[in-house]
């Protein structure tokens, strides 16, 4: 099982910025990992981790602004917060319409920032979650027998043992036994608990 | 022409000559005739009377015999006349007889030689042709006539009838003979004329050609030399009418030599007595009478009514009981014009001097001041006279005076043809006046130097100008400085945020740290130390800001050119940063020191790579965002300096007025950037130029002289 911790991702070109921040996030236990550019960032960047990326809007080379739309490009789902200068607030704007989780100007107020990355890391750490759950439930999917994983389907829409039975043209009893596999299986106590998991994984 | 006078008096001579000895000759010749007629006639009329005689004595015995009287007549005549001789050669007496109508010759005598026989017997008729003298004398008649005889010959011939023998008697003589030493005479006359003519002639060639000649040369001599004479001689006679007017003259007055001699020459060229033009002269102003003189200036009349400078030089000639006066006249309105024009040049001269709007100064080699104009002495406020007084040093500043020695002495030894300093005068209430000084050396003929002329030019006012501009020129670049600024302001506003920003932060961990209860000092200390760092780092943007917008007087010094880049880029890297442009130094190694303003050669660069960036900005999807400051030497004297962008390049039409002032192609531009940068890097000696970049995009170069120090 690999490690769900988030990490803040500092990309900023200007060493006190970055330096600082890794500070900061360092005095509240935030793992966070440091890169100069944009592209030391892509270079090291592994889509499998999460977190929150700060990103400076400007930077020479490959901008804030376009290593964003680059991780889009990707289908790379990273939240970023973007740091900029006193008059790219336009910018800003744009960058939250192209789906930037937040902007802060510099220099920021540090609670707020750490408030803004601990909401996002926490998000993070939740998704993170989630998607080792719903790994963790296709896992158990994938357990199932092609007749189990049917039955489960029929049992999922409401439909009762006698109905299934007469559907599949077996017996009740038959039904019944698919029925503890599958709930042992899937590692779930109660009907209800199967139904959500089966519509979590339907999503 | 000569010869042929010669000739014609040769023959009039002779022609005199001979007609007067021919007119003796043919007198003579008359008069012998008439005496040849006189004696002829006495002859005829002796033998008449011997023959009457002769025929009385015979008559006597004729008595007897009558033809034998007449027979005796004939015969005693005859033997008379043989006894009869010196009749000359041809005189021959004729008898002859009247028978009827006839006439018979009964004998002729002449000399012995004579053809014709003496005796005729019987007589001899002939016919009347050729004896008209014989027949007059038969009819009675006596008279001399002059006829031809039978013999054709032109003869003299008396004739005398013997009215009673009836008997003619003719004497006669040839006409020839007669004629002969008249002939004679009239030949040896005419010859001895023609070689007394010949020889006259000869002798008087001999003789009188060289005279002839030599007078004929010189009366051509003269006549050339009057006519050819580049002065005009007048000769009049003491009344002043002329008497001659050459050629000269006829140019001077106008006139023509017959218009003007029987003109009293006071009237016709009214000498004026006054030198030209000195008095114009007015009318009844000139003399009547011509003074004698050598060479005094008149004024004389053309005929064309211009009045004309002359010299004139009368002399007086006594000739017989005559005084002739002979003028020579000279036109000197070259000269005059020349000598006016010369004091019209020296007056200009004398003029310019004075009057020149830039003091000027004579002095000795020795410094002393020969020669001031007005505006030196004005411009140093000491009269002319006191000027005079001064040697060079007591006017100049002390503290020039070596600096004026040096180059006086570079004039000296022809090192430097002319000088040109900075000079501070000394005026008469001790006032330093800045002035510029030029001088020169004056050569004599022999190139040895002989003075010093210098031109001095207050230069107070063009200083203060020159002062007034410089300050005006350092406040619009100061203005032009600030308006960069403003361009700048948001990229620096950044860079003060950033470190301002990474304080923050870095308190704030700091905080955090120390809160939690677990201060690591390890920690917080080098993070305090950070934060003082990048205090320092806003204080510095701050630093440069302020130095580049100060309103400092210009001040140069030497300054290494990578310092200079490093300065410049560190500055405009805030607002490249601000920009996302990347600035490349591409700095040649070993750059040498350049002497500048800094501050201004800064405003220079900074404005060329704010423009680069702001052409940058203009182009979207720009890859290579880069902007290139390449610095390298250029030749031995110079480096240069050039900002290469990728922007959006110039337009051809906006290249041409891109260093003009106001023109801008930024909305807010003021428009004066690179009309100052133009204006500095000119001051600095160097030259700034735009050239487009064949990759795209821009480039500005300029250049700067090398700190020749270094």
């Amino acid at each position: 099982m690999q490690s769900i911790t988030p990490i803040v991702f500092i990309v900023d070109d200007d060493e006190a910025i970055r330096d600082s921040l890794g500070l900061l996030m360092k005095s509240v236990d935030f793992k966070h990992e440091i890169y100069h550019n944009a592209q030391a960032f892509l270079d090291n960047y592994d889509s499998k981790r999460t977190g929150c990326l700060l990103l400076d809007i400007r930077m020479p080379g490959i901008s804030g602004l376009e290593l964003h739309a680059k991780l889009k490009e990707m289908s790379l789902d990273l939240p970023i917060i973007f740091l900029t200068g006193h008059g790219d607030v336009p910018m800003a704007v744009d960058a939250m319409k192209e789906g930037a989780i937040d902007f802060f100007q510099k220099p920021f107020r540090d609670q707020e920032l750490l408030n803004r990355v601990g909401q996002v890391l926490n998000q993070a750490q939740y998704k993170q979650q989630q998607q080792v759950e719903r790994q963790q439930m296709l896992n158990r999917l994938e357990s199932l027998t092609t007749r189990e994983r049917e039955i489960m389907g029929l049992i999922i829409e409401g439909n009762g043992n006698k109905v299934i039975a007469a559907d599949l043209g077996i017996s009740q009893r038959t039904v019944e036994l698919h029925r503890a596999r599958i709930m042992q299986k899937m590692n779930v106590n109660s009907l209800a608990q199967l139904v959500k998991e089966g519509l979590f994984l339907q999503q | 022409m000569k010869n042929k006078r010669i000739l014609l008096l040769v023959l009039i001579m002779t022609a005199i000559a001979i007609s007067a000895s021919g007119l003796a000759i043919t007198m003579l010749y008359h008069t012998a005739i008439e005496q040849q007629t006189i004696s002829l006639m006495e002859s005829a009329q002796r033998q008449v009377r011997l023959l009457k005689a002769m025929s009385l004595n015979t008559r006597f015995s004729a008595e007897s015999s009558p033809g034998k009287a007449f027979a005796d007549s004939v015969l005693h005549d005859r033997e008379a006349r043989e006894l009869f001789k010196g009749f000359g050669d041809t005189g021959v007496f004729i008898l002859a007889k009247r028978d009827e109508n006839q006439i018979s010759f009964i004998f002729s005598q002449s000399l012995p030689n004579a053809r014709i026989p003496t005796t005729l017997n019987p007589p001899l008729f002939v016919p009347l042709v050729g004896s008209l003298p014989m027949q007059q004398a038969i009819k009675g008649n006596s008279g001399v006539i002059i006829t031809l005889d039978y013999r054709g010959t032109s003869v003299l011939a008396a004739f005398e009838p013997v009215a009673d023998l009836n008997l003619g008697i003719v004497a006669k003589m040839d006409m020839a003979e007669i004629r002969s030493p008249f002939l004679r005479a009239g030949t040896l006359v005419t010859l001895t004329t023609l070689l007394l003519v010949f020889f006259g002639t000869w002798g008087i060639r001999r003789i009188g050609t060289p005279l002839v000649s030599k007078l004929e040369e010189n009366e051509q001599h003269l006549r050339a030399i009057l006519s050819t004479a580049a002065d005009g001689i007048i000769t009049t006679d003491d009344q002043g009418i002329i008497s001659s007017f050459n050629r000269a003259a006829e140019q001077i007055f106008g006139y023509s030599s017959e218009e003007a001699v029987g003109n009293n020459i006071t009237t016709l060229i009214m000498l004026i007595a006054e030198p030209y033009p000195y008095s114009q002269p007015s009318d009844g102003d000139h003399n009547k009478k011509l003074a004698t003189g050598n060479g005094r200036e008149v004024t004389g009349l053309h005929k064309d009514g211009c009045w004309i400078p002359l010299e004139i030089t009368v002399s007086e000639v006594q000739e017989k009981n005559m005084q002739l006066k002979t003028c020579i006249v000279r036109d000197i309105s070259e000269r005059k014009q020349s000598l006016i024009a010369l004091h019209q040049r020296e007056e200009e001269l004398r003029l310019i001097f004075e009057k020149a709007p830039v003091g000027i100064v004579i002095c000795t080699l020795n410094g002393d001041i020969l020669r001031a104009n007005n505006e030196f002495c004005t411009l140093l406020g000491y009269t002319q006279t006191e000027l005079l007084t001064k040697h060079y040093t007591t006017i100049i500043h002390s503290g020039d005076l070596r600096k004026v020695e040096s180059h006086s002495r570079k004039l000296l030894v022809c090192e430097s043809d002319a000088i040109s300093l900075e000079v501070s005068f000394v005026e008469k209430q001790g006032l330093n006046i800045p002035c510029r000084l030029r001088g020169s050396v004056i050569h004599d003929k022999n190139s040895n130097p002989l003075l010093y002329v210098a031109h001095i030019e207050d230069r107070s006012e063009q200083l203060k100008t020159e002062q007034l501009f410089r300050e005006h020129d350092e406040r619009l670049a100061h203005v032009t400085r600030l308006s960069t600024m403003g361009e700048m302001a948001t990229g620096i506003a950044h860079e003060i945020n950033q470190p301002l920003s990474a304080i923050s932060t870095y308190a704030a961990a700091c905080q955090r740290l120390i809160k939690q209860g677990q201060p690591v000092p390890s920690e917080v200390l080098p993070t305090l130390k950070k934060i003082s760092t990048q205090a320092l780092r806003a204080g510095d943007v701050i630093r440069r800001l302020r130095t580049f917008i100060r309103n400092k007087k210009s001040s140069r010094l030497q300054l290494r050119c990578h310092d200079l880049i490093a300065e410049v880029i560190s500055f405009a890297e805030v607002d490249a940063h601000y920009h996302q442009i990347i600035i490349n130094k591409e700095l040649e190694p070993d750059l040498p020191s350049i002497y500048i303003d800094s501050v201004q050669i800064q405003q220079v660069i900074i404005n060329l790579l704010r423009n680069a960036i702001d052409s940058m900005e203009k182009v979207t999807n720009l890859i290579n965002k880069e902007i290139r400051l390449r610095v390298k030497r250029q030749g031995d004297n110079t480096i240069e300096i050039s900002v290469i962008d990728r922007g959006a390049g110039l337009p051809p039409e906006s290249a041409e007025q891109l260093f003009s002032p106001f023109f801008t192609t930024k909305p807010l531009g003021l428009g004066m950037g690179l009309s100052i940068s133009r204006s500095i890097i000119n001051a600095h000696g160097g030259h700034l130029q735009y050239t487009s970049n064949p990759e795209g995009g821009s480039v500005f170069s300029f250049t700067l002289p090398i700190d020749p120090r270094t």
